[in-house]
């Protein structure tokens, strides 16, 4: 693996330790200024102002989370990465009431920065049950 | 507007014409033989072997299609490039009934073939709205 997956592989697993420790700064931390978010059935979020009002509403204050993310394929093209693959995600809601299970795909475009480090720039996802298979 | 970039709009126009005209084959002829799909709410598809039968009973022979997209970004790095935009989508019934229309946003990662040409390699898109919503 070389030096960029490494740190690549980093920053996914600094995300899913702030989805769960419920950690949204932290979460924040690992995206792009100017990164943009494309959630199943709602308009893309552009911007981190943006996605951190929409990740606070959506996601962080209503639910515990619970995330498990794999990526299935990583290319590095310079400064720039691609990797897509799957996650499970359990919401639990903060006032009660039945979890809810969803399982996806996604691809995330990553972002090299001068010291090394990369972000998150571009992120959509999919769930890969029909619509009406909540739990 | 870069050679790369060109060649690049001339696949996607050439996708476009394809599903608009229900030409199966000259979609396919578009995407890499390892391509990978990953339509909402569906399994993945992987391999264009695998797109070929799923893209036929799910799109081409149910409905007659009216695509329109177009990049809000498209970067070229070396013999891939991603792209990501914005599209609409009208489905009619060919058995008759209820149009659908959606609209929604898409990845695209293109690679870039021996002979020059570029194909789609990975795509993934999602709807802007609840799937109820029609």
């Amino acid at each position: 693996m070389s030096a960029e997956s490494d740190a690549i592989n980093r920053i996914e697993q600094e995300l899913v330790d702030a989805v769960n420790a419920g950690d949204l700064n932290q979460f924040l931390g690992t995206l792009a200024d100017d990164v943009m978010y494309h959630p199943p059935e709602q308009p893309r979020i552009t911007g981190k102002n943006a996605v951190h009002l929409w990740l606070k509403e959506t996601f962080f204050d209503p639910f515990r989370m619970r995330l498990g993310l794999t990526l299935d394929e990583l290319e590095v093209l310079g400064s720039l990465a691609v990797g897509h693959g799957r996650f499970a995600l359990l919401l639990a809601p903060r006032a009660g009431g039945s979890d809810t299970r969803m399982t996806g795909r996604f691809i995330h475009i990553f972002r090299g920065n001068s010291d090394g480090s990369w972000k998150f720039a571009r992120v959509i996802w999919i769930s890969d049950q029909p619509a009406a298979g909540g739990q | 507007m870069s050679a790369e970039t060109a060649a690049i709009n001339r696949t996607a126009k050439e996708y476009l014409s394809a599903i608009n005209s229900g030409d199966l084959n000259q979609w396919l002829g578009t995407l890499t033989d390892d391509v990978v799909c990953l339509p909402p709410d569906q399994p993945m598809v992987s391999g264009k072997k695998a797109v070929r039968p799923w893209v036929k009973k799910t799109f081409f022979d149910p409905f007659k299609m009216k695509l329109n997209f177009s990049f809000d970004e498209l970067e070229v790095l070396g013999s891939s490039a991603f792209g990501h935009g914005r599209f609409t989508l009208a489905l009619t019934p060919r058995a008759g009934g209820k149009n659908a229309k959606i609209a929604g946003k898409f990845v695209d990662i293109f690679r870039r073939q021996s002979d020059g040409a570029w194909k789609f390699a990975r795509v993934i898109w999602n709807s802007d709205k609840p799937a109820s919503g029609g």
